[in-house]
C-alpha cells in the first residue's frame, strides 16, 4: 500500500517534471536560436560599420575634432572599433531580450518597459555629456588663446581650470539625468564645484596676484609705448 | 545687403539737385567735432580745383546720437550742394567686439552709391570720416584720376613711416599683390574713388550676408574691382592724420577683423586668384611728399615675449593648422635671442598661406585661428622692427618688395594646399 503511494507520488512528480520540461524546452530552443541568429546579425552589422567607418577615415576625423581622450578609452585606439565593438554589444543585448520573451514573456515585458522608460535618459545623459565636452573644449580654447594675447603666464592653467570646471558640471548633470547616486551625487558635485571655485579664486586672487598685476601693468605700457613710438599695427 | 530698407530711407532724406559730375560721400559716426571741418574743407578743394564741375557733399550717418548731421550741415555755407542720407545700422554691427572704421559700412556706402547713381555722378568718392581726416586737397588727388576718366578706381597711399601700418606692410598687401596681380599698398584704406562705371558694377554685384565690419566692405570694393579688371590707381595723400576716436582695439581684434576680411573674399575669388601670376604695378598720382622724419625706435623685446609664450602655449593649435617643417622652424626661432631674432619671408609666406587655409577648411573656430596668429604676427613684427632700425624709408621700402617677392614665389604651394587639401594636411 504504502509502496503504490510512494508509486504514485513519483509517477505524478516526474510527469509534473515532464510537462513542465516539455513547456520550457521549446522556448530555450527558441531562445538559443534568437541568440544564435542575433550572434551572425551582431558579428555582419560590426564589421560593416567597422568597413564604413575606416572607409570614411573615422579615427583621423575624431583626433583633428580634438576628442583624441577617445583614443585613450577605445580598444587598440582606435574608435572606429569602439563604435563597432558598442554596436556589437548593442545587437547582442537586444537578442537575449527578444530570446528572454520566449521564455517568459511577463518577465520580459516588465524588463523591456523599465528599459524603454529609462532610454530617455540615457539618451539625454549622452547628449549632455557629448555638449558639454564640446562646450568645455571651446571655453578652454577661448581662455587660453585669449590669455596668451593677454601676456598671462598661467594661460594653460586657467585654461585647463575653465575646462575641468564644464566637464565637472557636465558629469553631475548627466549623472542626475541618470538618476545615479541621488543626493550623493549633489552634494559631492557642489562640494568639488566650489572647491575648485575657490581654488582657482585663491590662486589667481593671491598666489597670481603679481602675476595679473604684472600682465595689467605690461597691457597698460604696451599701450602708452606704442602710441609714444607713434607705432599702429593699421 | 539690405537694399530696400536703405532706399527706403534715402527717398525720405535726399534733395533732387539733378546731375552732378562728383559725389563725395562721407561716412560719419560718432564724430561731430571732426566733420563740419572737413566738409568744409573738402567743398572748398571741390569748388577750387573744379570749378568747370558741379559736386555734392552726400554725408551719410549711420544714426548716433552726437548731432554730427547738424554740425555737418552748420557748415555749409550753400547747402544746395549738401545731401544727408541716413542708413541702417543693425545692433550687431554696433557691437562687434573690437571693431575699427564706421560701423555698418557696407550699409554707408550703398547708401551713397544709390545716392551718386540716381544723380548721374562721373566720379563718386568714400571717404570714412571716424578713421582719418583728409588733408586740404588730398581729395582733389583721390578724385581727379577719375574725373578725367583714366582709371575706375583710386585707393589711397598713405605716407607712413617704416614702424608704422605693419599688418598692411606684412599681411594684407604681400598678399593681395600675389593674389590678385596689382600692386595696390592700400587696398583696405578706408578712403578711396570710383567711377560710374564700377559704381554701377558694384550695385549689381551680389552679396553675402554677415559682413559686419568696415574692412569687410572695403576689402569687399577693393576685391571686387580686382576681379572685374578695372583700370586701378594710387592717390599719393601724404601723412595720414588719425580723426579723434576711442582708443584702437586690441591687436588680436585688428588682425582678426582686417585679416578675416581678405580671406573671406579669397574663398569667394578663388577661381579668380589662381589664374593670376605675379603683380603688376599701378599708376600713383599726386605730389611728392617729404619723407617723414625718423620715428622713434620700437622695443622688439615685448613682441618677442609675446611670440615665445604663443608658441609654449599654442602648440597644440599650430599643429592642426602648421606643417611640421614650419613648427621646426617655429621652434628654432624661440631659442634667439633679440639680437639675431628673425622671421624668415618665405617661413611668414607660408605661415599666412597655411592660416588661409584652416580659415577656409574651418580647421577651428574662426575667432580662435585669428587670435591663435596674432604671436606669430607679433613675432614677424618684432623681426621687422629689429631689420629695419636702421634703415632708411627706400631700404625699408625695399625690405617689403622683397616680402612680396616671397609671398609670390609661395603661391604655388598655397594653390596645391588649396586644391588638394587633405593631401597636404598637416
Amino acid at each position: 500500500m504504502m509502496r503504490d503511494q510512494v508509486n504514485e507520488v513519483l509517477r505524478q512528480t516526474m510527469a509534473r517534471i515532464a510537462t513542465a520540461t516539455e513547456d520550457f524546452l521549446p522556448g530555450l530552443l527558441a531562445f538559443l536560436m534568437i541568440l544564435v541568429l542575433t550572434i551572425i546579425v551582431a558579428f555582419i552589422l560590426r564589421a560593416f560599420i567597422r568597413r564604413s567607418l575606416q572607409r570614411i577615415e573615422f579615427d583621423h576625423h575624431i583626433e583633428r575634432w580634438g576628442f583624441s581622450a577617445l583614443n585613450d578609452w577605445s580598444p587598440a585606439r582606435s574608435p572606429t572599433r569602439l563604435m563597432a565593438q558598442t554596436s556589437f554589444l548593442g545587437i547582442l543585448l537586444i537578442g537575449v531580450l527578444i530570446g528572454v520573451s520566449a521564455l517568459d514573456s511577463r518577465l520580459t515585458s516588465q524588463l523591456i518597459v523599465e528599459l524603454f522608460d529609462y532610454l530617455p535618459h540615457v539618451v539625454a545623459a549622452v547628449v549632455i555629456l557629448i555638449v558639454g565636452s564640446v562646450v568645455s573644449r571651446f571655453l578652454a580654447r577661448s581662455v587660453l588663446i585669449g590669455a596668451v594675447n593677454m601676456q598671462i603666464q598661467s594661460a594653460r592653467l586657467l585654461s585647463i581650470g575653465v575646462k575641468w570646471l564644464v566637464i565637472v558640471l557636465t558629469v553631475a548633470m548627466a549623472l542626475n539625468h541618470l538618476r545615479i547616486g541621488g543626493t550623493v551625487v549633489l552634494i559631492s558635485f557642489a562640494i568639488m564645484f566650489g572647491g575648485i571655485v575657490l581654488a582657482l579664486a585663491l590662486a589667481v586672487g593671491l598666489g597670481s596676484k603679481d602675476m595679473i598685476r604684472q600682465s595689467w601693468a605690461r597691457q597698460s605700457d604696451r599701450m602708452e609705448r606704442e602710441a609714444e613710438e607713434q607705432f599702429h599695427h593699421l | 545687403m539690405p537694399e530696400a530698407s536703405v532706399q527706403q530711407e534715402n527717398k525720405e532724406l535726399v534733395k533732387p539737385p539733378g546731375s552732378v559730375d562728383i559725389a563725395i560721400g562721407f561716412l560719419s559716426y560718432n564724430n561731430a567735432a571732426a566733420i563740419g571741418p572737413t566738409i568744409r574743407a573738402a567743398r572748398e578743394s571741390l569748388a577750387s580745383q573744379f570749378p568747370d564741375k558741379r559736386s555734392v557733399v552726400i554725408l551719410a550717418d549711420g544714426g548716433a546720437k552726437d548731432r554730427a548731421p547738424e554740425h555737418a550741415l552748420a557748415a555749409q555755407g550753400n547747402q544746395d550742394d549738401f545731401v544727408q542720407i541716413a542708413y541702417t545700422v543693425y545692433p550687431a554691427q554696433k557691437i562687434s567686439p573690437g571693431s575699427y572704421g564706421v560701423p555698418g559700412k557696407a550699409n554707408g556706402i550703398q547708401a551713397i552709391f544709390d545716392t551718386a547713381i540716381g544723380m548721374n555722378a562721373g566720379a563718386c568718392a568714400i571717404v570714412d570720416s571716424t578713421v582719418d581726416i583728409p588733408a586740404h586737397d588730398s581729395i582733389e588727388t583721390l578724385v581727379r584720376p577719375v574725373v578725367t576718366g583714366e582709371i575706375d578706381f583710386v585707393t589711397p597711399l598713405y605716407l607712413r613711416h617704416k614702424y608704422d601700418a605693419t599688418i598692411l606692410n606684412g599681411l594684407v598687401y604681400p598678399l593681395t599683390r600675389a593674389l590678385y596681380g596689382k600692386r595696390v599698398h592700400q587696398p583696405i584704406g578706408g578712403d578711396f574713388a570710383l567711377s560710374s562705371k564700377l559704381v554701377n558694377y558694384l550695385t549689381k554685384q551680389p552679396r553675402t550676408d554677415g559682413d559686419t565690419t568696415s574692412s569687410d566692405a572695403d576689402a569687399w570694393i577693393t576685391v571686387q574691382a580686382l576681379c572685374g579688371g578695372f583700370r586701378f590707381a594710387e592717390a599719393s595723400l601724404g601723412p595720414r592724420v588719425l580723426a579723434q576716436h576711442e582708443p584702437a582695439p586690441e591687436t588680436s581684434a585688428i588682425l582678426a577683423q582686417v585679416l578675416g576680411s581678405i580671406f573671406a573674399e579669397m574663398n569667394r575669388t578663388a577661381a579668380f586668384w589662381q589664374r593670376i601670376r605675379g603683380s603688376q604695378a599701378i599708376p600713383a598720382y599726386g605730389p611728392g611728399f617729404e619723407a617723414l622724419a625718423e620715428p622713434a625706435p620700437v622695443d622688439p623685446s615685448p613682441m618677442m615675449q609675446s611670440f615665445r609664450l604663443g608658441y609654449q602655449n599654442l602648440q597644440d593649435i599650430y599643429r592642426l593648422i602648421l606643417p611640421p617643417a614650419t613648427l621646426m622652424e617655429l621652434k628654432r626661432m624661440c631659442l634667439h635671442p633679440v639680437e639675431t631674432f628673425h622671421f624668415d619671408d618665405t617661413l611668414w609666406a607660408r605661415v599666412v598661406y597655411d592660416f588661409a587655409l584652416a580659415w577656409r577648411t574651418r580647421v577651428m573656430d574662426r575667432d580662435h585661428l585669428m587670435g591663435a596668429l596674432t604671436p606669430l604676427y607679433l613675432g614677424w613684427v618684432a623681426s621687422w622692427v629689429r631689420a629695419v632700425r636702421d634703415d632708411g624709408p627706400k631700404e625699408a621700402e625695399s625690405r617689403i618688395e622683397a616680402l612680396c617677392a616671397a609671398y609670390e614665389t609661395q603661391k604655388g604651394y598655397l594653390i596645391s594646399r588649396w586644391r588638394w587639401p587633405d593631401r597636404f594636411n598637416p
